[in-house]
């Protein structure tokens, strides 16, 4: 008989279905899980990463090395999603985000091969969240703004936390002042794009400076430059967007001439249309002026000529932080420069940092932005410092909005872990043994900061186990000591949105992982399907 | 051996071509097919139901239990199958939600003609039965309606209504998040609630946070930055243009002709003053937002900022629609001043910084026509899985306002209509009688379903449905929550589901199933274009 061939999913669909499937989910998760767990706390290792393009990176942040991993597995592809969900929504914690979500499905695993139907194991880790959330509330501690100094301080110990597991933990109290003053700039919305680094190879990251104010890097200049002045007091900046050299006014423009005469008069013209722009410029009263378009030999030569100083091509964003810097305007057209739509600044320099040259802008009359200028070795380091840095600067923004703050070094999840514990041994049936799993879950956080530094990790975690049973919530790992601490009187502090998201972010990772029992793939389009045999006797 | 010439059927159609004629071969095989299908969406149904990954062939990844997503993105080949798929996404398009009923009720009522056809029952006794069944069916539900939907304006009652809905796909938010629903739908809700639209409540997905963070906006949401430097304005009046905010030019190609000196100086300087000129009028006549759904020329953008007008560009054609329609404006195709009547009117437009990205808020205090939930969530599968359980939630209220009328759920009324089909069938002669009995007994596949998804003993549940229902107690339904086997009234706890999506449900599973028993013969064509045929060596030689 003629045997049919009805396929009831296209040739090449891959499918894979039940407890089993979930089980190589959470394994794959686990393996992800593995790749970032050595980059904890301040004796984490970084991590060198090459991509596809074969440009190195070097990271202990764990957004940036799980964006670069590149992980093509559906169900630990989330990891990586929720490691870019904390990156945005909170800066920092990256890599525990993962570790826990790593830790909670390790937990649960046993209980998946056993055959608990994953709704209620989902059911009793949204159970556990909202505990931890609650307690997390219950136990922060708010700052109090209105002293000045005890805020400004309270951030420093906060930044000075987020940078203690980086690159420079060494430089972590010059860097947190630094990152503090720096935020404090900004207005009250806290844009991250006014806080302008800038990386000077050479000289040592002590070297580092903040300018209360914009500086960037000298821009090509044509001839003529050397001989404006490179220093003013009390200057006047014309921010422009206008290309100031000789140019076609129109595209299509077409000129028809038909004597020697009006053709001088038309190239007259030319130069005619760029002399009034410029004149115009240096009647307003500007010595500075800066554009986002090229400003040409003749300009330089002109500007040169009347002692004013001029920036071709700057940088866009540079361009928009010297705007909200010294005030004024963008302006598109000279016809309208007057004195209002001028920036101000009481001192304008030129000076040369490492081997670049640099433009100062300070003593801004509306300060709300500044500018990191950081100097170190080797260009990866430098990168990694801006990351370091950014992670920071995003942790005393966010402890400036929610200005709640918790201990770190482990000893808000061993509290969280304990409280977890007591609770779920007041409750009966399979919950208890699941919210059992998330308490030791969260131990991971303490165990691995023991674990990266080297520590007995068994011993640190009895010791801090015994503390937090007799009520002492703030006691955590001690990397310094290889010992427990008071963590809130050691001021290792993180603010409490941290961990509120950290632990939100792998909990909803954990649930989609728990709740998926299937997965089909279908075959790309435009592969071909795979060499169908036909078997004996089946017509053509 | 000599090649013998094809006879029979096959002679006549081209080389390559398939068929399959008969009982055993066209109609079994089919309903096998289509069984596989429903084995697959089946541990999705209800609270319970599990996620599936999808991975369809531009390699999106889709984390969901959304049969109609499911079967979509699964591009399922079978002819047969194919025509559950249609029935539940003709589902999804007609009421936007109960999708995976359709496709579970059909399967399972292929299921029982097979045992019929064991029987020796003829496909039209069985196909005429199905029908008469299900017109007994339809015709009960309205006896099942235990609530009504009174007030479309009340948002705790219609969050009740909604509950379900989100329930059986995002369990453990279903009360957040169908509060969240039931506002924006009576936000945006207009007097005569028939003509609620469901375009009106956008969704904007932003990772970060938890789903319990997300929030609602009366008005437009728009994920992008402004282009000025002016970032927030109160009351503020909005002229949208369709059109690019610049020097006009010409479409035609065409040349400027300068002649003299005098022209070529002259011409830029006019074409600013011609600018200005525009903006001023705008500015005069009271404009401080302007909205552009195309490009603002450098030169434009300078005299808006000049005029402190904040400017924001909406790429999607559809957004610039959406957002009009938010403010009462209408999209200008001209640059120029806007009459008085073109003007949109918003409350107050500002940027903010939600998570990482900056967004900008069009909100009104008061009425709204449009309005956004911003969802927030720490992955996108997550993200869109929940937005398309809202789409399902929003649909539920559209649907809601075709027929207010609700049923039990948690499969009460699936099991009254598989008694009532029951006794209808006993007491109708000849041997439809059959197949309207195995009609009623398909219902059963619902509460089994479900008891089977939560990890309960559903010969258990039905026996005790059975035993409670024929008592009296006709909305009891299962109780997925307890530990045990339990019952619980499906009214009383809120477990509702709309007595329309069943109607339509139960009538395009009947219909795909009639439809797939009808066939008794199937003829594929060869695919045009396919590969070649390889050399096989277990050919042999002919």
């Amino acid at each position: 008989m003629m045997q049919p061939q009805i396929l009831l999913l296209k040739e090449g669909t891959d499918t894979s279905q039940g407890k089993p499937q979930l089980i190589s989910n959470i394994n794959a998760c686990q393996s992800v899980v593995d790749a970032v767990r050595t980059t904890l706390g301040p004796r984490g290792m970084d991590k060198l990463i090459v991509d596809k393009k074969g440009k190195s990176t070097i990271s202990n942040d764990g957004a940036t090395i799980m964006k670069l991993l590149d992980i093509v597995h559906p169900a630990a592809k989330s990891l990586v999603d929720i490691a870019k969900s904390q990156d945005a929504e909170v800066g920092d914690g990256t890599t525990s985000v993962v570790l826990l979500a790593g830790e909670f499905l390790k937990q649960i695993k046993p209980y998946v091969e056993e055959g608990v139907h994953p709704r209620i194991i989902i059911k009793a880790v949204r159970r556990s969240l909202q505990l931890c959330l609650d307690k997390i509330n219950e136990l922060a501690i708010k700052i109090n703004k209105a002293n000045a100094t005890e805020f400004h301080s309270l951030l420093q110990k906060c930044a000075a936390t987020a940078m203690s597991s980086k690159l420079i933990h060494q430089q972590r109290d010059f860097f947190s002042k630094m990152v503090v003053d720096a935020v404090l700039h900004l207005d009250e919305l806290l844009p991250l794009n006014m806080i302008g680094i800038k990386k000077v190879q050479g000289g040592a990251l002590e070297d580092s400076v903040l300018v209360a104010g914009v500086a960037f890097k000298k821009t090509f200049s044509y001839a003529g430059f050397e001989m404006q002045p490179k220093v003013y007091n009390n200057c006047k900046i014309a921010l422009l967007n206008i290309e100031l050299e000789l140019k076609a006014e129109r595209d299509n423009a077409e000129i028809r001439v038909d004597n020697v005469k009006e053709y001088q008069k038309i190239v007259d013209a030319e130069w005619n249309i760029l002399y009034q722009k410029l004149q115009k410029i240096h009647e307003s009263g500007a010595n500075v002026v800066l554009s986002k378009l090229p400003i040409g030999d003749v300009a330089t030569q002109y500007f040169a000529d009347r002692d004013m100083f001029c920036a071709g091509r700057v940088p866009e964003e540079d361009l928009k932080r010297t705007l909200k810097a010294c005030g004024g305007a963008v302006m598109t057209t000279v016809h309208d420069l007057n004195d209002s739509v001028l920036g101000k600044c009481e001192y304008f320099e030129e000076r040369q940092i490492g081997g670049e040259r640099f433009n100062f802008f300070k003593g801004c009359p509306n300060a709300k932005t500044c500018t990191m200028i950081l100097r170190g070795g080797a260009e990866q380091f430098l990168e990694e410092t801006e990351r370091s840095l950014h992670d920071a600067i995003m942790i005393v923004r966010r402890t400036i909005k929610n200005d709640a703050v918790v201990a770190g070094g482990g000893a808000i999840e061993m509290e969280l872990s304990r409280m977890l514990r007591d609770y779920s041994r007041t409750i009966a049936g399979k919950e208890q043994l699941l919210i059992g799993a998330i308490a030791k879950a969260l131990e991971i956080i303490p165990r691995q900061l023991c674990d990266n530094a080297g520590f007995d990790a068994t011993n640190i975690l009895n010791k801090l186990r015994q503390k937090h049973a007799q009520n002492h919530c703030w006691y955590g790992v001690d990397v310094n000591k290889e010992d427990i601490s008071d963590n809130m009187e050691a001021c290792v502090w993180e603010p409490a949105i941290v961990k509120v998201n950290a632990l939100t972010a792998a909990t909803e990772a954990t649930c989609l992982i728990l709740s998926v029992d299937e997965t089909i793939k279908n075959q790309k389009s435009g592969d071909a399907p795979p060499a169908m045999g036909r078997g004996m006797g089946r017509p053509m | 051996m000599l090649k013998i010439p094809q006879v029979g059927f096959n002679s006549m159609l081209k080389k390559g071509a398939q068929s399959f004629s008969g009982l055993e071969e066209a109609v079994l095989r089919n309903i096998n097919a289509c069984i596989e299908l429903t084995e697959l969406t089946r541990t999705s149904l209800g609270p319970f139901g599990m996620n599936k990954i999808i991975i369809n062939q531009i390699e999106k990844l889709f984390v969901t239990k959304d049969a109609s997503t499911i079967v979509k993105e699964l591009s399922v080949e079978h002819p047969a199958a194919r025509i559950i798929v249609l029935a539940s996404q003709q589902q999804d398009r007609e009421i936007g939600d109960a999708t995976n009923f359709v496709i579970i009720f059909a399967g399972e009522l292929l299921k029982q003609a097979l045992s019929l056809f064991q029987l020796g029952l003829h496909p039209n006794d069985v196909i005429t039965g199905f029908n008469d069944a299900c017109e007994k069916a339809l015709t009960s539900l309205g006896d099942l309606e235990c609530y009504r939907l009174k007030n479309f304006k009340d948002v705790d009652e219609v969050a009740k209504c909604l509950k379900t809905s989100i329930g059986s796909k995002q369990y453990g938010y279903e009360d957040f998040l169908a509060r969240l629903v039931a506002r924006a739908c009576v936000d945006v809700c207009p007097a005569s609630h028939q003509r609620f639209n469901v375009d009106n409540i956008r969704v904007t997905k932003i990772p970060g946070g938890s789903i319990l963070d997300s929030s609602i906006v009366n008005g437009m949401v728009l994920q992008r930055a402004v282009e000025g430097t002016i970032t927030h304005v109160e009351d503020a009046v909005v002229a949208v243009y369709s059109c690019p905010v610049d020097i006009s030019r010409t479409e035609t190609k065409g040349t400027v002709l300068i002649r003299t000196g005098k022209e070529l100086e002259n011409f830029s300087n006019n074409e600013e003053a011609a600018l200005e000129q525009i903006i001023r009028e705008i500015s005069l006549s009271g404009i401080n937002v302007v909205v552009t759904g195309s490009q603002i020329g450098d030169m434009a953008l300078h005299f808006c900022e000049k005029y402190c007008i904040m400017v924001v560009r909406v790429q999607s054609k559809f957004d610039l629609r959406r957002l009009s329609n938010a403010i009462g404006a209408t999209p200008l195709a001209r640059l120029g001043a806007p009459m008085a009547e073109e003007v949109g009117r918003c409350d107050s437009i500002k940027l903010t910084e939600i998570g990482d990205e900056n967004v900008v808020l069009f909100s009104q205090n008061k009425s709204t026509v449009v309005s956004t939930i911003i969802l927030r969530g720490a992955t996108s599968n997550i993200l869109d899985d929940t937005e398309r359980a809202i789409d399902s939630a929003v649909n539920t209220y559209k649907q809601l306002s075709r027929d207010a009328r609700m049923i039990p759920g948690a499969a009460a009324s699936e099991l009254e209509l598989a008694r009532m089909v029951n006794q209808y069938g006993t007491s109708i002669l000849g041997l439809s009688q059959y197949a309207v009995k195995s009609f009623a007994k398909a219902f059963e596949v619902i509460p089994t379903t479900l008891a089977h998804n939560a990890g309960k003993n559903s010969s258990e549940l039905l026996s005790k449905m059975h035993a409670v229902h024929s008592s009296g107690s006709v909305w009891d339904g299962l109780d997925v929550n307890d530990d045990g086997v339990s019952l619980c009234n499906a009214k009383d706890v809120g477990i509702l589901d709309l007595l329309i999506a069943k109607h339509y449900a139960i009538r395009l599973a009947t219909e795909a199933a009639t439809t797939i028993l009808s066939i008794d013969q199937i003829i594929m064509a060869r695919k045009s274009g396919g590969p070649k045929p390889r050399d096989n060596p277990n050919w042999d030689e002919d």
